[in-house]
């Protein structure tokens, strides 16, 4: 059976890292990793991408790096939910791995121009995907589909009141994407919390397993363990990437789905980013997203231990 | 004796709030004000002096604003019928209305009288304008309970935007942003809250039965009435259930013991967003990159309200 193929777009931080590690020990095919600002500036997403594959320790794809910046907002990084390192402030070595010279969206675009069977699953802003659908909206439509982590529906305060940062990061590129015509699965914040929370018991077993992953797991993860704590008062390490990694690398996690016409406010300074979803088909619109609403956690756990074994 | 004045835009669920209010003899009902939303100015007037009559009661309406204050007037006939009661040919009243504005009313009456509470059923644009015309009275407000607004993922009337906040998001603004203590009861409240048990607020079939068996001249203007209201939810979930939001506002400003969950937030009112217009943005806390803003609560939020007693109130008020 041939391997699925997927192109990695990432703004590589502890949860990135975590997805990253998880994707290049899968059955997955993943013949690129494009990089783009976003939790981090872009060196240090760069950077993160390249340390994970030292750390999946099978294959390195082509890094490269695209975006250091959002389509028109100014970029704004979350060093205070990652570290100032994007991974606990673990100061991992320099990683003997290279970066392409070409930028991540020339590959991307090249990837789109040469293959019918590759998707795409995003963990960070949508910027550089954004832009490859700009400069070559024909070449993209061979992108099969996308797996985006990005979004809430129900849940609130992610990032502002009702937007995700992935999506309020880059809203106009988001808006592009939603409207690129090309399927897009969307994996909201509100799965990824809740049962799907790695608990302090899931950490202790982590730490058990005595491996290079398993420390990884736990380590990188440390100031996002810390930010939740004191701002959600949960001792939890939440992970939206590696949900969204979940999603792609076996999709009966999925338990639950509803396809939606979804648009995105970008007028208002309250509600910027927020993704507005159409439950009632007011617009008789086709639906341009499928919303993931309930995941299977325990399943979901268990491939993420599996991956630090 | 607590005092209240009721500002509305009497379709057949304000129809049956004003029915509850007025049927409490713990409590003054001072005087109605009237504004468009569900209906026109007019026909809201109308049947606010209709809910008067069958309530047994002949207290001051006072007409106000027929349109909004900035944006265009949108109306819901479609929920409430043409005549806003359901289309049941529910005769003319005798009794008439005030010639003195609803915003001169409530300024008035709020000067006058200590302590009075309010409640608002429609579109905020009489009390935005009083508020606007008359501060300092209006601070003198000891309350506003508010049907309007609701969380994130049960808006109803835009994708996000619930009727009586997108009718005038920006009278809204100025009520939400003005400092009397505010209570909110979004549209979810009417619809089994926000699914704990005990919350089942829509009329069933069987508690429709019940209505129809306490055989007054006002459970049968009740159930007149709500023809309209049943059929919308019939199209939306194809049972039979009757969503009251005015009833629950009423519920909660006259018996606070029936809230069953209430929490505090900062609500904001979008009035920019091209998609999200009239939204009640409400927030809590920062998140990510913004975890250390601080949001002031300024609005309490229902989002639960005991339905066995919110029932139990409606047989009483009809009986």
């Amino acid at each position: 059976m041939n391997k699925r193929k997927y192109i990695i777009d990432t703004d590589t931080a502890s949860d990135d890292a975590v997805a990253l590690v998880m994707a290049l020990r899968s059955d997955l095919d993943i013949l690129a990793i494009t990089c783009t600002a976003g939790n981090l500036s872009l060196a240090k997403t760069t950077r993160n991408a390249r340390l994970s594959c030292v750390f999946a320790d099978t294959y390195a794809p082509p890094i490269y790096a695209g975006s250091d910046r959002p389509l028109v907002k100014t970029l704004v990084v979350g060093e205070n939910v990652h570290g100032s390192d994007g991974l606990g402030d673990m100061f991992y070595p320099e990683p003997d791995v290279q970066l392409e010279q070409e930028h991540a969206v020339d590959a991307m675009l090249e990837i789109a121009r040469t293959h019918k069977d590759v998707g795409l699953i995003t963990l960070g802003p949508l910027t550089n995907v954004a832009m490859a659908i700009l400069l070559d909206p024909i070449a993209m439509r061979n992108i099969t589909h996308i797996i985006a982590m990005g979004g809430q529906y129900r849940m609130t305060n992610g990032c502002t009141a009702n937007a995700e940062f992935n999506i309020w990061v880059d809203g106009e590129a988001a808006k592009i994407v939603l409207e690129s015509g090309i399927p897009i699965t969307m994996v909201p914040l509100d799965v990824c919390y809740g049962e799907a929370e790695i608990t302090a018991e899931d950490r202790a077993y982590l730490k058990s397993l005595k491996s290079a992953r398993g420390d990884f797991f736990v380590d990188c993860n440390r100031h996002l363990l810390a930010y939740n704590q004191r701002s959600y008062n949960k001792d939890i390490i939440s992970m939206p990437d590696p949900t969204a990694m979940a999603v792609a690398i076996d999709p009966s996690i999925v338990t639950s789905y509803v396809d939606v016409y979804t648009q995105i406010e970008l007028r208002s300074p309250l509600s910027y980013g927020q993704l507005i979803y159409d439950f009632y088909n007011r617009h008789k619109k086709a639906a341009n997203v499928r919303l993931i609403t309930k995941i299977d956690a325990q399943k979901f756990k268990t491939l993420v231990f599996k991956t630090a074994e | 004796m607590r005092k209240f004045i009721i500002d509305t835009d009497t379709g057949s669920d304000d129809a049956i709030a004003l029915l509850m209010a007025l049927a409490d003899k713990e409590i003054e009902v001072l005087a109605l004000t009237t504004v468009f939303g569900n209906v026109c100015l007019k026909q809201a007037t109308r049947n606010a002096l209709i809910s008067c009559e069958f309530a047994g009661v002949n207290i001051p309406v006072y007409p106000g604003m027929d349109r909004p204050l900035v944006r265009e007037r949108i109306e819901a006939i479609h929920v409430h019928g043409s005549d806003g009661l359901g289309d049941a040919g529910i005769l003319d009243p005798k009794l008439k209305a005030q010639s003195k504005h609803a915003v001169s009313a409530l300024i008035d009456l709020i000067s006058e009288h200590d302590d009075v509470e309010l409640i608002t059923l429609g579109p905020l644009t009489n009390v935005a304008l009083a508020m606007r015309k008359a501060p300092e009275v209006l601070k003198c407000l000891k309350k506003i309970t508010c049907m309007g607004g609701a969380q994130l993922g049960y808006a109803a009337e835009t994708e996000v935007a619930e009727f009586n906040i997108l009718a005038d998001p920006e009278a809204a603004k100025i009520v939400f942003e003005f400092g009397v203590p505010l209570v909110m009861v979004p549209l979810e409240v009417c619809l089994n809250g926000d699914g704990r048990e005990g919350a089942e607020t829509i009329l069933n079939e069987n508690d429709l039965m019940s209505i129809q068996a306490i055989d007054t001249l006002k459970s049968d203007f009740l159930l007149k009435i709500s023809s309209s209201l049943l059929k919308f939810h019939e199209i939306y979930y194809g049972d039979v259930g009757l969503e009251l939001p005015d009833p629950c506002a009423v519920a909660v400003a006259l018996r606070p013991d029936l809230i069953l969950h209430a929490y505090t937030a900062n609500v904001s009112v979008d009035i920019s967003g091209s998609l999200s217009y009239g939204q009640t943005v409400v927030n809590t806390k920062g998140g990510t990159v913004l975890e250390d803003q601080i949001y002031v609560a300024n609005v309490t939020i229902v989002s639960a309200l005991d339905g066995r007693g919110f029932k139990s109130m409606i047989e009483e008020a009809v009986r």
